[in-house]
This record gives C-alpha cells, sequence and structure tokens, in this order.
C-alpha cells in the first residue's frame, strides 16, 4: 500500500480534477466572458472530468439535471454558455448603523444670514486589500467633518474603524464647516494610502494616510502643497516607484478664482511633493482623475475649461513627463470631458459626459459653456493606453442621463451608474456594458444616487447616498435633511 | 487559428509568465484546501473562481506577500456564498466513484474530520506543506496548524492505518 500522502494527494484528485491553465485565463483578449471560465468547459472536456470523477452511472445522473440544479458552477451543459445573468440590487442590512448620519444639526447666525449644515455620510471610494473590503469617504457631524474608514470581509457586513489618527479633534473656530475628509484611496500590497483634505478655519490643506492593516492609520499633514481657499482631490494611484494623486486648487489666492490642477508624487504615501507641469497647471485644464493601465499612468479630464475637450495623457515614468493623447474628436463632440476610468482586462474604459450640442453661452460667468440638461455620457477604450476609440453610446443616451457616478468592471463586464437630472428629481440608470453584446440596462430596483460601485467575486457592490428629511426644525423644513450611505449588492443568478 | 487566444499571446508578457508559475505552484494546494472545505464539486468551483479572480487582478494580487493565501478567501468567501444560497451539503459527503486513486475508507475518514482537520492533513499530509506554509495558506496560526495535524493524523491513522 502506496504510503499515507500519496494515498491521500491521490484521493483527493480523484475527486476534483486539477484546475488547468486554460479555465482561469481569459481567452477574451477584452473582458472577461459572461460566466467563468471553468463553466465554459467544452462539452467533451466536461464529460470527460465528470467521468474521471464520479463515474459514468454519476454523468447520466449529473446531465439529466437542468441548467438552475447544477447552479454549483459544475460545467455540465453547453447552455451554460450562456451570458451570466445578474440579479437584482438587495440592500445590505447595516446592523452596526456604521453608516447612519448622526442627528446633530449645526447653524449660526452669518451676517444677514446663516450658515448650518446637517449630518451625514458618504463613501468616496472601495478598494480592495488583504481579502477586505476597505471603504473610505467622510462622516460629517454638523460642522464637523470626520475622515471615516469601514472594512467588510464581504461587502455585506460593516465595521467602522476607530482610529484617533484617521480625524483628530481639530482646534478651530467652530464658526463653519471643519474637520477631515477622504476623497480618494488606492491600495498597493503592503499598504493602503488615502488622500484627502483637513479644513481649519476657512482653510483647507491636504492630507494623507497610510495603513498597513486597514485597522491602524498614520495621518500626514500635507502643508504648503495648495493654495487657496479651495482644495480637491481628484485621484490616487500607486505606480511601480510611488503613489500619485491629482487634484485643483486656486491658481490665484487673492480672489479665488481659476482653478489650477496638481499632479503629487510620493514614494511612501506620506510625505509628497507637487510635480512642475506645465501641462495640468494651464488654464482650463480639469484633471479629473488617475489611473493605471499596464506600466502606464493615466490621467484623464478635460481641456479648455467648460467648453472643454476631452483630454487624457499618458506617462511611461510613473508621472515624470506626460503625453497628451487625442480623444476628443471636435467634428463629434462640440465639448466632452471625462470624469470616470476602469480597467477591463486587456482594455481601459474612460467614461465621461458630451454635449449634444454647441455650447451655449453663460450669462453669469459671462462664458461659453454647456448648458445643463443638454448633456450625454460619453465612453472611450483604449488597449494601449495611448490612443483612443469612442464608443457608440446612443442606447444609454435615450434615457437622457446626464452624467457617470460610478463605473466598475466585473464578471459581466463594464457597470455604469448614471443619473439623470430632472425637475422631479434626480433618476439613477445602471447600465451593463460588454463590447459584443452593447449595453444592457439593469433593473436598479430601489438604488439610487450610486457613489461607488465595486466588484465581487460573483457580483457587484455598491454605495449610494440616500438624502431624507429628518424633522429637526418645523420651521425650516427644506434644508434640514441627512444623508446616510446605504449599501447595496447585485448577486449573479 | 483562434484569432481570441493569438491575441491574448499577443499580449502575454512577463506578468502571464509568473502567474503561470505561480498557478502551477498554487493550484494543488488551493484546490486541495477548497476540496477539503467544501467538497469536491463546490470547492473545485471555489477553487477555479479564486484562480480566475487572481488572472484578473494578478498585477496586483501577485504583488501581495502570501498570494495564494489571499487567493484561498476569495475562494473560501465565494464557497460559502455559493453554499449558503444553494443549502447544499459540504464539507466530505459520501460518493461513490470509479475514479483512479479513490478510496472509499479513506473518503470515509477524512468525512469525519473536522473541517480544519481535514484541510491541514490534506495540506500538510498529502501535499507536504510545511505547517507555517499552510498556516499562510489558511490565514491561521502555526500553531494552529500543528494541534489540527496532530489530532487529524491520529484520527486518519486510526481510522485507516499509515
Amino acid at each position: 500500500m502506496n504510503a499515507l500522502d500519496e494515498r491521500i494527494r491521490a484521493h483527493i484528485d480523484s475527486l476534483a480534477m486539477p484546475v488547468t491553465l486554460d479555465e482561469v485565463t481569459d481567452p477574451d483578449p477584452l473582458f472577461k466572458l459572461d460566466a467563468p471560465a471553468h463553466r465554459r468547459w467544452p462539452i467533451a472536456t466536461i464529460a470527460a472530468g465528470v467521468v474521471a470523477i464520479a463515474g459514468l452511472a454519476a454523468v447520466a445522473t449529473i446531465a439529466s439535471r437542468d441548467v438552475d440544479e447544477s447552479s454549483s458552477g459544475t460545467p455540465v451543459s453547453p447552455t451554460q454558455t450562456e451570458p451570466l445573468r445578474l440579479g437584482t440590487w438587495v440592500r445590505v442590512e447595516d446592523s452596526n448603523a456604521v453608516f447612519v448620519a448622526s442627528d446633530e444639526f449645526d447653524r449660526i447666525e452669518s451676517g444677514d444670514g446663516y450658515i448650518q449644515s446637517t449630518s451625514s455620510v458618504r463613501v468616496s471610494g472601495v478598494v480592495e486589500f488583504a481579502g477586505e473590503y476597505v471603504a473610505v469617504g467622510a462622516a460629517n457631524v454638523g460642522f464637523r467633518a470626520e475622515a471615516s474608514v469601514w472594512r467588510s470581509p464581504d461587502g455585506q457586513t460593516w465595521t467602522r474603524v476607530a482610529a484617533q489618527a484617521l480625524s483628530p479633534d481639530l482646534v478651530t473656530e467652530p464658526t463653519d464647516h471643519y474637520g477631515l475628509s477622504i476623497d480618494a484611496a488606492v491600495a498597493d500590497g503592503n499598504r493602503i494610502v488615502a488622500v484627502g483634505v483637513t479644513t481649519t478655519n476657512g482653510a483647507r490643506s491636504l492630507t494623507s494616510w497610510t495603513s498597513a492593516d486597514a485597522v491602524n492609520w498614520e495621518r500626514h499633514a500635507l502643508d504648503g502643497l495648495t493654495s487657496g481657499p479651495f482644495v480637491s482631490v481628484t485621484g490616487v494611484v500607486a505606480t511601480a516607484d510611488g503613489f500619485l494623486a491629482t487634484g485643483f486648487d486656486n491658481a490665484d489666492p487673492e480672489t479665488g478664482q481659476r482653478n489650477e490642477s496638481f499632479l503629487l508624487r510620493s514614494s511612501d504615501g506620506a510625505t509628497w511633493d507637487r510635480a512642475e507641469n506645465a501641462e495640468f497647471a494651464a488654464p482650463g485644464v480639469f484633471v479629473n482623475g488617475i489611473t493605471s493601465f499596464g506600466d502606464r499612468v493615466i490621467a484623464y479630464g478635460a481641456t479648455d475649461g467648460h467648453a472643454g475637450n476631452a483630454a487624457a495623457w499618458y506617462s511611461d515614468d510613473n508621472g515624470g513627463t506626460w503625453t497628451r493623447s487625442s480623444v476628443h474628436d471636435t467634428s463629434a463632440l462640440p465639448t466632452s470631458s471625462i470624469t470616470h476610468s476602469i480597467t477591463a482586462a486587456e482594455t481601459l474604459v474612460l467614461v465621461g459626459e458630451q454635449a449634444t450640442a454647441e455650447p451655449g453661452f453663460d450669462d453669469v460667468t459671462e462664458s461659453t459653456a454647456t448648458q445643463r440638461g443638454d448633456q450625454d455620457i460619453a465612453m472611450w477604450t483604449s488597449t494601449d493606453g495611448a490612443s483612443y476609440q469612442p464608443v457608440d453610446t446612443a442606447p444609454i443616451n435615450s434615457a437622457a442621463l446626464d452624467r457617470a457616478t460610478a463605473v466598475t468592471s466585473g464578471v459581466t463586464g463594464v457597470l455604469i451608474a448614471a443619473d439623470r437630472d430632472a425637475s422631479a428629481g434626480t433618476t439613477t440608470h445602471i447600465w451593463e456594458w460588454h463590447p459584443s453584446r452593447g449595453f444592457i440596462e439593469q433593473d436598479h430596483g430601489e438604488l439610487a444616487s450610486v457613489t461607488t460601485l465595486t466588484a465581487l467575486p460573483d457580483g457587484y457592490l455598491a454605495t449610494a447616498s440616500d438624502r431624507h428629511f429628518r424633522d429637526r426644525d418645523p420651521n425650516d423644513t427644506s434644508d434640514t435633511s441627512g444623508e446616510d450611505t446605504l449599501v447595496w449588492v447585485l448577486p449573479t443568478s | 487559428m483562434d484569432v481570441r487566444n493569438e491575441t491574448v499571446r499577443q499580449h502575454a508578457g512577463p506578468a502571464d509568465a509568473s502567474f503561470e508559475s505561480w498557478f502551477r505552484s498554487t493550484e494543488p494546494r488551493l484546490r486541495a484546501a477548497l476540496v477539503a472545505a467544501f467538497g469536491p464539486e463546490l470547492g473545485r468551483d471555489a477553487t477555479a473562481e479564486a484562480l480566475s479572480y487572481v488572472w484578473e487582478h494578478r498585477d496586483r494580487v501577485l504583488a501581495l506577500d502570501n498570494a495564494a493565501g489571499y487567493a484561498f478567501r476569495v475562494g473560501q468567501r465565494w464557497g460559502r456564498r455559493q453554499r449558503a444560497r444553494q443549502g447544499r451539503r459540504f464539507g466530505m459527503p459520501p460518493i461513490e466513484s470509479a475514479a483512479p486513486g479513490f478510496e472509499p475508507a479513506l473518503h470515509e475518514a477524512l468525512a469525519a474530520l473536522s473541517t480544519r482537520q481535514r484541510q491541514v492533513v490534506v495540506l500538510c499530509i498529502g501535499y507536504g506543506l510545511t505547517h507555517v506554509e499552510a498556516a499562510a495558506l489558511l490565514n491561521i496560526s502555526r500553531s494552529s496548524v500543528q494541534n489540527h495535524a496532530e489530532r487529524g493524523l491520529r484520527r486518519l491513522q486510526k481510522a485507516v492505518g499509515s
């Protein structure tokens, strides 16, 4: 008799054939196909595998099942090569109430009027780190903003991280909004780096946080990197030699006019410097985000201000030098901008807005501007991060969408959440896109105002803003609404 | 020629080679651990699911210190969800098989172990992982692995001999 070790190994192999490399590597150069690879076996391979595992008698039994009965994923029927179907969005119970806003409400007199703030909880990003989902954002308690982090092993159960370093008490005059918020985060193999803003006494400055476990955090004040009363972070990305972050501040702190895009570099997420970059600092350039694609780093946004032209730049030296790509087709798009990006296997997908008509004239700013309500969703794809091809978005724009709010890629392709503004309120639409099937609208149920989308192993995770009235001040009901975050999951069926 | 596969090869680079190397060393132990946890069908599916996930995110996952442990958690999470959704029996259900290597008595003895004991015995005895390697894969402590291995092996040897 063979030794026990050999017997065990042979027994396990007899129960479950080895998974082959071909099963898990995607034969589609653009996207993972509709079903996981192991569900796409040719029938001959399937039959051979089943024979080896359970014998001919079992084959007859299994083959007689219908598709639903074999939903464990065992490859038994050629009909399973049909696209994976998405179920319906299910709201995750917030049993720990970690996404529920405080009841606090602040209001102070200011000149002839007053400044006030309700409370809110907002998620600005979700990253995967060490087998967990880590959400970042801010919990606003009246005037005070608290940089916040939540953790979940599966997207279903969430806890909020209690770390003093995330949002320490600030020495400030409580006469207006103050505190800290996280605007963007990224994880590399060793740590999470989050970037956001600190507001004290009317001044805003950049702040970063680093953590090796998503539980314990270090805060790093980045004073002197930005100027003016307005600072905003639009994205952060990990590169081969560190991190890059993008955002805006005021080029003219005296007047608060003319936003200027900035690019920050860091080797460790703790210390940062502002990169000199004339391209991004040029008037009218809006860098709305940054991502990586293979060995390239891609920044995207728009040029020419409000009459924008969608623009993307790539860098082959981790942000040292940048080359502008040709994205905008002036003959087809009067104005456009890019607001979101996602990498789906070998393809970079950029999503943004485009105007449906020539820009109008804005009486307030006395400049050329696209009138609200004339926006459509625009998309471009690239396989090299340098050249782009437009995607025909006419199928989804029949819904008169105004802007994309979140994008991700997962088991069924690319998922896009977009809002439509109407006099009756804002409505949300969810679209699934795959290059071979085009756009498919998903039933979003009661899901609305999506702030982030994240791929799960077998579905999707969404966070959404839930603005609701709270009867705190019966004399001024219009302004006393709070804003919770709701978490939803969309499983495959 | 399959044009799509040819395109994949054109895109294939160093990351794919590193994935293949990682795949060759990880697949057997990952499959063993997940089959021990979820049984043959669900365990194998969970293995394929986890490896597909790593393939899709290979640039990031393979940079992790413990990519195999990460893959195990992906497979475990997927398997648990499927199990909950389907209400399926898991572990090592009774099975009849004519496949080479299948031992009914060994199967019964493995099925009698706790899930963790079964995982550790299969990994450390069957696939020769050290306690440290098994601990990293299963995300438990080395001392836990040692305890499960000792108790599980005693019970297994009592049932089927050494």
